[in-house]
């Protein structure tokens, strides 16, 4: 891991912490940030960096553990695991579809112009595509 | 004026040049305990603020000088401690009064987080090698003393008034020579034990955008811990050897000259803090300003570190919300207790 990969979260949001670690975390892991075989700070290490609960990054490791992305060892810290992708199905894209376009309404609705959306949306095509 | 009550008094006035810049050494964000934006510590009300903490801090150590030149004419004991005491305690209002001057200005600390997923293991500077120098320093004059132990002498000082007349003795014997070299391994672990405890139980860099701040201060407080065990590893190690050195009463290496050392050491090491600390945008702490009892005692519960910035002078303080601050603190009174014992 790179000293620039760094795990962003917001205390004053309202989504709760251990979700926002989980979907920063994974974020940088689908970005390739954080690659396979990279050791990850021990729980007790990242939640004093983080000034939050141990159990909550503790859930947070356990929830991407269970997702693939993480395998915890004791003695041995928390390390990237090559991941197979699972193969998506009809139900998986019509899911996220549906969220898609939740997000870009709340988006819409906050203020920001379709310009401003169709712009983040082509960054994070030209994110994928490379 | 006599040249000890002169000594005390430099010292005295060196304390309060370091309290009167004591609290402009912090992050950018905050002033007196307190967070603030960035740049309110140019503004008139920041200065009002120091302005008052530095009238009173110089009028108590007036007082404190008085109290001092009082105890020494006069030859009252409690006068001579309660001088130092009332400087530092006094200062330690000062700066709670100003923290409560400088609240109306309080801005709600940024709840945006950031950490490292590096997970590279930190050493304290030096490696090893620095760590067991000054035990090793310790040990080799505890070797020398026991092979010359025959050309000890049997009643030998081991402490001194302020005016250098001796006025405690130790005997021959494994106390009275390796004591003071057991005091100072002691010392000396509890600065390697706090270096520790900074590395493994303190924030890397909470703050986004300051994890770069963050690491060149907490480094520059390693370097001094290191530091200042050499730096005591050789005062112990000269104390140890003044009986086979002085073979009189007299302090062979006088006690001006490692006071001296002591604060030119010290200054050496802090200026680098200081320099730090002066610098721009390194934000706040990411510590919650209601967790800091009179703005120097941290007490949170729901806070996984151990150690934290000062918020009033230099290096780190305990969390004493965090259940293993008792720990040490048990240690500390162990370390203090031990010597006394022995």
């Amino acid at each position: 891991v790179t000293q620039a990969a760094q795990l962003r979260i917001d205390l004053d949001s309202a989504a709760p912490v251990n979700r926002q670690i989980v979907d920063h975390l994974r974020t940088l892991l689908v970005e390739g940030a954080v690659a396979p075989d990279d050791i990850l700070p021990s729980v007790r290490r990242l939640a004093i960096d983080l000034g939050v609960h141990f159990n909550t990054v503790a859930d947070a490791y356990r929830t991407l553990a269970e997702e693939g992305w993480l395998e915890i060892s004791h003695g041995r810290g928390v390390r990237v695991r090559r991941r197979r992708a699972p193969r998506a199905d009809d139900e998986t894209l019509a899911n996220y579809r549906r969220r898609l376009r939740q997000l870009v309404a709340e988006m819409r609705a906050q203020g920001l112009s379709p310009a401003i959306i169709v712009r983040e949306l082509a960054s994070l095509v030209e994110v994928l595509k490379s | 004026m006599s040249a000890d009550l002169s000594m005390l008094f430099v010292v005295l006035l060196s304390i309060a040049l370091l309290l009167n810049w004591l609290p402009l050494w912090r992050r950018s964000s905050l002033w007196f305990g307190v967070t603030v934006a960035p740049d309110f510590r140019n503004t008139l009300d920041a200065r009002r603020v120091l302005r008052q903490y530095r009238i009173e801090m110089w009028a108590l150590s007036l007082v404190a000088a008085v109290l001092l030149w009082a105890g020494v004419h006069r030859e009252v004991a409690w006068m001579l401690a309660a001088g130092p005491m009332l400087q530092v305690l006094g200062a330690a209002v000062a700066f709670a009064r100003g923290r409560n001057r400088t609240r109306p200005f309080a801005q709600h600390p940024a709840g945006a987080r950031a950490a490292t997923l590096a997970a590279a293991s930190e050493h304290l500077p030096g490696g090893p090698v620095a760590i067991v120098v000054p035990y090793a320093v310790l040990a080799a004059v505890a070797v020398f003393l026991h092979a010359n132990w025959q050309r000890l002498p049997t009643r030998f000082p081991i402490h001194w008034g302020i005016d250098g007349t001796a006025d405690r003795w130790a005997e021959r014997t494994w106390r009275g020579v390796d004591g003071p070299l057991l005091a100072g391994c002691l010392v000396i672990a509890l600065l390697h034990v706090l270096g520790y405890m900074i590395l493994a139980a303190s924030p890397r860099g909470r703050m986004a955008d300051t994890a770069e701040w963050t690491a060149r201060f907490r480094r520059a407080n390693l370097r001094m811990i290191v530091g200042m065990g050499w730096t005591l590893a050789a005062l112990f190690g000269v104390l140890a050897l003044n009986p086979y050195l002085s073979r009189g009463n007299e302090l062979v290496v006088p006690t001006w000259l490692m006071l001296a050392a002591i604060i030119a050491v010290t200054a050496a090491f802090v200026w680098p803090i200081v320099r730090i600390s002066q610098e721009p945008g390194s934000g706040s702490d990411g510590t919650p300003d209601e967790c800091w009892k009179f703005g120097q005692i941290y007490y949170n519960p729901n806070d996984p570190a151990l150690m934290v910035e000062k918020r009033f002078g230099v290096g780190y303080t305990i969390n004493f919300g965090n259940r293993a601050s008792w720990l040490l603190v048990g240690l500390l009174v162990l370390i203090v207790l031990v010597p006394l014992l022995l």
